[in-house]
């Protein structure tokens, strides 16, 4: 990777206001920064323009797609084009390497809005075999 | 006393330029620098003899320390003092893996003592405490520490079964069975002379030897993260997971300490809304995958009996896991660690109110507490444990502040004696005490025992020379 290529990598990912930033923000930050940090994988949502809402419990975040920057923001969107909730530990174990498929179908995890726009979500949601690549 | 120091030492092994023993003049907490006149690095008990008779002779003041981590000023030397640097003293004397125990000298630190066990197959652990690797085993005993087998054994003090000590006048002494006997197996059947250096700060004698009873360690270990939303469940379910006697440690984290983990700084006093409150992490360990599963099955049942009480938990989730998504989280994943947020978050301060208390008040004391720390703006970070079985536990408001920014500095003076006096109003008290926190608890305690403590302490050190104005009896 070139120096403007490493400088772009690192960011791609931005939390707003760490300070007062959910739980579940801070801990989707580490796979989706590492994620975004391959440039396949970003090239997959370059170009995306959208708001994400991500509720595991009673934690809500908005992963904001704008200008090849994801922001983690805290809290609910006003308008996404998608949502997710479900338990923590259902989430974790998708990032761990366990389908998708398996916890909506079981009702573990539901997902709603563009279905097309959570496809190009989840690449970024496992865990990186080799950050950054 | 240097010229003195320089023949018996070295002169490569006595420091007394101030920019050479800057690192001894403070320590993380908002307790002021102390100059100290003198450091002597020591390898030998007959090198502490020699120097705390010359020392008593000159009326010099001794703060004997090893990396200086206490929260509270204990290892800072007094004004002009000499301080005796332990940590080059620091072999493992013995091991003897039949009796499970081992001698250790106080510079021996807790991932030296984990490697050699490793190193040696030997299946034993003295267990640790959430201090750094490079912090001395004898010195967090000594000052009745807790570590991750207090849960089931009491705070490491108890494990303590002999001592060989240095006097204020320079005579070695043991304590213990091996006063007598070739075996360090206990205290009993003496009087437990131990006692009179257990505690004391280094203000009756100076130990150059610990022996400590090991404990087994299981082939089978699991950690596990429980997610709470409420102080009270959290409490509820500490309790009730003591009485079942399966778990080999329990702690319960405020949620600011998560977000630390998790690269925030400086957390906002407030939680983020929908954010869980605490977080429990429990240690399993067992013989057979038969009694670490009957051990998950109690823990789940645990939670359920609370759950329906009307409180809220994410399921148990292993760190292994939790570490995989984040590796900031690896802190927590094993014994001994680096809480390197604690104090890399620029202002490099670091302070708390550790106290020792009923388990049955520490919800209460954690809501009154929060409360406390967040009005006066700081995030209110609290690490809690419960020993001995749950008859009592450990709850440690903690702040971290900038060194540099005397405004703070007050205010976190100012929080500490607040939180200070909530907590002992509910029944809680200061242990590894700070010079100040004397002041509070001096007028309270039963006149009698101060009494005789003052009578100990003048019969161990008539000139005053060991550690003083440490412990509130000078």
């Amino acid at each position: 990777m070139s120096d403007r290529d490493q400088v772009d990598a690192a960011e791609r990912v931005v939390v707003d206001q760490p300070e007062t930033q959910s739980l579940l923000g801070l801990l989707m930050r580490n796979i989706l920064a590492d994620n975004m940090a391959d440039d396949t994988k970003y090239a997959r949502v370059r170009d995306l323009v959208a708001d994400i809402q991500v509720q595991a419990s009673d934690m809500v975040v908005t992963l904001r797609f704008a200008g090849g920057t994801l922001t983690i923001v805290k809290g609910p969107s006003e308008k996404p084009r998608a949502r997710v909730r479900g338990g923590l530990g259902a989430f974790l174990r998708v990032a761990t390497g366990g389908g998708v498929i398996g916890p909506v179908l079981a009702g573990e995890i539901a997902i709603g809005g563009n279905p097309f726009v959570l496809l190009r979500l989840l690449p970024l949601l496992h865990v990186a075999s080799e950050p950054g690549h | 006393m240097r010229e003195f120091l320089e023949q018996l030492l070295g002169t490569e092994n006595v420091l007394h330029e101030p920019e050479d023993m800057a690192a001894y003049r403070e320590d993380f907490t908002e307790v002021e620098p102390v100059d100290p006149g003198l450091v002597a690095f020591v390898t030998k008990t007959e090198q502490v003899q020699a120097i705390v008779r010359k020392a008593g002779k000159q009326g010099m003041p001794v703060t004997a320390r090893v990396a200086g981590t206490n929260i509270g000023g204990l290892a800072l030397a007094s004004e002009g003092g000499l301080i005796l640097d332990l940590s080059r003293m620091n072999r493992v004397v013995e091991v003897n893996a039949d009796d499970m125990y081992a001698v250790l000298e106080p510079g021996v630190t807790q991932q030296q003592i984990k490697d050699h066990l490793r190193e040696n197959d030997l299946p034993l652990t003295l267990g640790f405490s959430l201090a750094p690797p490079y912090t001395s085993v004898a010195l967090n005993a000594l000052m009745g520490g807790l570590t991750n087998r207090s849960l089931k054994y009491g705070d490491q003090s108890l494990w303590i079964s002999g001592l060989e000590v240095v006097l204020a006048d320079g005579s070695l002494v043991r304590t213990g069975s091996w006063a007598l006997s070739d075996s360090a197996y206990g205290l009993v059947p003496f009087p437990d002379l131990s006692g009179l250096f257990i505690g004391w700060v280094g203000t009756t004698g100076i130990v150059t030897k610990v022996v400590f009873q090991l404990w087994p360690l299981h082939p089978l270990n699991k950690r596990l993260f429980i997610l709470s939303y409420g102080i009270k469940g959290t409490y509820d379910a500490m309790r009730r997971l003591c009485r079942t006697e399966t778990c080999d440690d329990i702690g319960g984290l405020s949620w600011p300490s998560a977000k630390m983990m998790l690269g925030v700084k400086r957390p906002h006093p407030e939680p983020a809304a929908g954010d869980p409150i605490f977080f429990l992490y429990v240690d399993l360990t067992a013989e057979t995958v038969a009694e670490m599963a009957a051990k998950e099955d109690v823990l789940r049942d645990v939670l359920s009996e609370v759950r329906r009480g009307g409180e809220r938990f994410e399921a148990p989730l292993e760190v292994g896991e939790l570490v995989k998504v984040n590796p900031g989280l690896a802190a927590f994943a094993d014994f001994p660690t680096d809480l390197e947020f604690l104090t890399s978050h620029g202002g490099g301060g670091l302070t708390w109110i550790g106290t020792y208390g009923p388990l049955s008040r520490f919800a209460e004391a954690a809501e009154a507490g929060s409360a406390v720390m967040a009005r006066r703006g700081f995030a209110p970070l609290i690490v809690s444990r419960p020993m001995r079985g749950g008859h009592f536990g450990v709850l440690r408001l903690i702040s971290i502040f900038d060194k540099k920014d005397a405004d703070e500095v007050r205010r976190v003076r100012e929080l500490n004696l607040e939180l200070l006096r909530l907590l002992q109003a509910r029944g809680f008290i200061m242990y590894k005490t700070p010079a100040w926190a004397w002041k509070e608890l001096a007028p309270k305690i039963d006149p009698g025992m101060l009494s005789l403590m003052r009578r100990v302490k003048g019969l161990l050190d008539p000139a005053g020379i060991m550690n003083p104005g440490k412990l509130g009896l000078d």
